[in-house]
């Protein structure tokens, strides 16, 4: 290895100086955003009290079930949009591999809820399930049911992955169909011809040569979907909140700033640790399984 | 080894293009078929119709007899070495050569056998831990074939294998493929658009012309009594003229007219008062010194120009007797003068019998 000389220490110091402009900047906005929340959430920047170094903050939300159970849900709810999105994005792919009739229509039709913004569509989806949506309206103009059912904010999240799921799919359709147009086709008809189904196929050839792109698309789903405070409030379940329904609540009704920038940590945590997982976890199915 | 017959195979393609016209081929046991054709004319359609890759139109395909024309590829008794290799491109050689037997569910045992038998074949037992891309060109079609006989299927069928090597070592692939083919006994349906590897390596050349079967025959066949104009020029060098035969005395020896003089030329047909196309190569014309004039299947003619090719040399000449300013090529040993005026003799045997003008 080369010694560092005071040339070399210059050199250094002018390609950091040219990055500056460009690195500086990113860093800069997100640094502050990040350092801040994390200030805050120890008792610098308190607008209600002396601004000193304090874990009381973090010792009061720690202990507080609303924070676990908002966790725990907003990490179930990332984890399913995400596999569905990206599950649902690769059957999209494959089937638009191939040119066919119709298929750029198709395309262009399926990257549309990318353009309508999520409260927007949020209360197109109330409008057709709600008491006196369009769905009860059917069901009870058609004698099926005999009182309205309740479909709307139900318990499990049902209606947020759906809508998560509605407006993600189409970023990780961006993403994968790229990587998944590039397989050459003979590739395929060699491992039909070898004897792989449809599923082995997909599994032993489309997964691993798309796994990167498969986990830039976890990861992009996670991390979207689980800092969701709009489709939560319109159609999300009563009893539980999303972590950013959360922290809006912590810091609105209860005007605690530094706890409320503890769930913001949290939630940047619970983000950035989820979608990591996802992608090591989906590396290890994908390739470290092979025989 | 498995026979295969094509049966009056015809194909469609669902934007109304018609890729196979009525194919008709029975391969034999061990035999190694070659398809040869100019690109578009549907080698590529009717060998991954036989493999099962798309379904024909009309006709049925035949593996030892039984129908095979709606089975699915990976119940066909056929395995596809591609044009791109198309090796899967994570997997190293092993795993590829064996992704066949694992699909297969075959026993560890049996797998590892395969393998083991597939490397050795091909010579590549110390690339076995290599990605594709780590290999070169002809290893990689090395791997595409071990891929496809580790299945041990009765025809192996091959997509124009070594048009992307160079052009030695697609003389030297010829004559291990040929080598391993005989030695392993499979049958072989071989598709490429070169005439010189379809000599070299086939027992039976089929030449295809938009979808049609030309001519099926043995490569010294294809060249020295193609069927048609299409097959003489598209296989080496021809001289197509036409002829008009006239009644003859001696058993398959006939007087034919032509532009360049008349000739006796051997043929079993019945030719009296036909009309055909004749055809001969340039390496049958023999130059005759000093000949007297009107020496019979002789005419003369003039240099026109020549190439130089070492062990051979390319002489276009114009005959003199011919009003038109139609050229001949013959191939002698040594360069001629040129302008300088030969007498050229031309064998009756020498001449093939085309179709009719
Ligand atoms: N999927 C398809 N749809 C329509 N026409 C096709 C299709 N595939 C091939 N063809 C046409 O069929 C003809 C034969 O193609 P191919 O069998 O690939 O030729 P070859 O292998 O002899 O070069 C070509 O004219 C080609 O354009
Ligand atoms: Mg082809």
């Amino acid at each position: 290895m080369r010694a560092y000389s005071p040339s070399n220490w210059k050199h250094t110091g002018v390609v950091l100086l040219c990055l500056l402009p460009g690195l500086g900047l990113i860093i800069l906005l997100i640094g502050t955003v990040i350092s801040m929340a994390v200030a805050q959430s120890v008792g610098y920047f308190n607008f209600s009290g002396p601004s000193e170094f304090s874990l009381i903050y973090w010792q009061k939300q720690l202990a507080s079930p609303f924070l676990h159970r908002s966790v725990l849900y907003s990490a179930k709810i990332s984890l399913l949009s995400s596999l569905i999105s990206v599950g649902l994005a690769y059957m999209f792919a494959m089937w638009l591999r191939r040119p066919f009739p119709g298929s750029t229509m198709l395309g262009g039709l399926l990257k549309a809820p990318m353009m309508v913004p999520g409260l927007v569509a949020a209360f197109l989806l109330l409008n057709v399930i709600a008491f006196h949506g369009f769905v009860n309206e059917f069901l009870l103009w058609t004698n099926i049911i005999s009182k309205p059912l309740r479909m709307q904010n139900d318990s499990f999240g049902t209606a947020v992955i759906f809508l998560q799921v509605w407006k993600q799919m189409p970023f990780a359709l961006l993403v994968l169909i790229g990587p998944v147009q590039s397989i050459h086709n003979e590739i395929f008809d060699a491992a039909r011809d070898l004897g792989a189904s449809a599923w082995t196929r997909f599994r032993k050839i489309v997964l691993p040569l798309t796994l990167t792109a498969m986990q830039a698309a976890l990861i992009l789903v996670f991390i979207r979907a689980a800092g969701d405070f709009s489709f939560q409030v319109i159609v999300g379940p009563r009893e539980v909140s999303s972590m950013a329904q959360y922290m809006y609540t912590v810091q609105r009704l209860y005007g605690e700033w530094n706890e409320a920038a503890v769930v913001a940590v949290v939630l940047m945590t619970m983000s950035l640790t989820g979608a990591l997982l996802l992608a090591a976890v989906s590396q290890f199915l994908v390739t470290g399984r092979r025989r | 080894m498995a026979r295969l017959e094509i049966r009056e195979v015809s194909k469609t393609y669902p934007n109304g293009f018609r890729a196979l016209e009525n194919v008709s081929i029975d391969v034999k046991s061990g035999e190694f078929l070659t398809l040869l054709g100019p690109s578009g004319c549907g080698k590529t359609t009717l060998l991954k119709a036989i493999a099962g890759f798309h379904p024909v139109s009309s006709g049925k395909f035949l593996i030892d007899g039984k129908d095979v024309t709606t089975d699915s590829p990976e119940r066909r008794d056929t395995a596809m070495c591609f044009q791109s290799y198309a090796l899967f491109p994570h997997m190293t050689v092993a795993e590829n050569i064996l992704f066949g037997p694992r699909q297969n569910r075959l026993s560890k045992s049996e797998c590892d056998v395969r393998l083991a038998d597939s490397l050795r074949q091909v010579d590549l037992e110390a690339h076995s831990d290599k990605l594709p891309t780590a290999l070169s060109g002809g290893q990689q079609q090395r791997v595409g074939l071990a891929r496809a006989m580790a299945m041990r299927p009765g025809v192996i069928l091959f997509d124009e294998p070594l048009s992307n090597l160079d052009a030695k070592l697609r003389h030297q692939v010829r004559f291990e493929m040929r080598a391993l083919q005989a030695e392993l006994g499979f049958t072989a349906i071989y598709v490429t658009h070169d005439q010189a590897e379809a000599l070299a390596m086939s027992d039976r050349i089929a030449v295809m012309k938009a979808g049609r079967i030309e001519q099926i025959a043995p490569p010294s066949d294809i060249y020295d009594r193609p069927a048609n104009r299409f097959v003489a020029d598209f296989i080496g060098a021809a001289n197509i003229i036409s002829a008009e035969f006239m009644a003859t005395d001696t058993a398959n020896m006939w007087s034919a007219r032509t532009e360049i003089g008349t000739f006796k030329i051997a043929s079993d047909e019945n030719l009296t008062g036909k009309k055909r196309y004749i055809c001969w190569r340039p390496e049958s014309a023999e130059i005759v010194e000093n000949a007297p004039t009107n020496t019979e299947n002789t005419f003369t003619a003039k240099v026109v120009t020549q190439a130089y090719q070492g062990n051979v040399t390319d002489i276009v000449m114009r005959p003199v007797t011919d009003g038109s300013n139609d050229t001949v090529s013959i191939q002698t040993r040594k360069p001629e003068t040129i302008r300088a005026e030969l007498s050229i003799r031309l064998a009756p045997d020498a001449f093939s019998v085309l179709e009719d003008v």
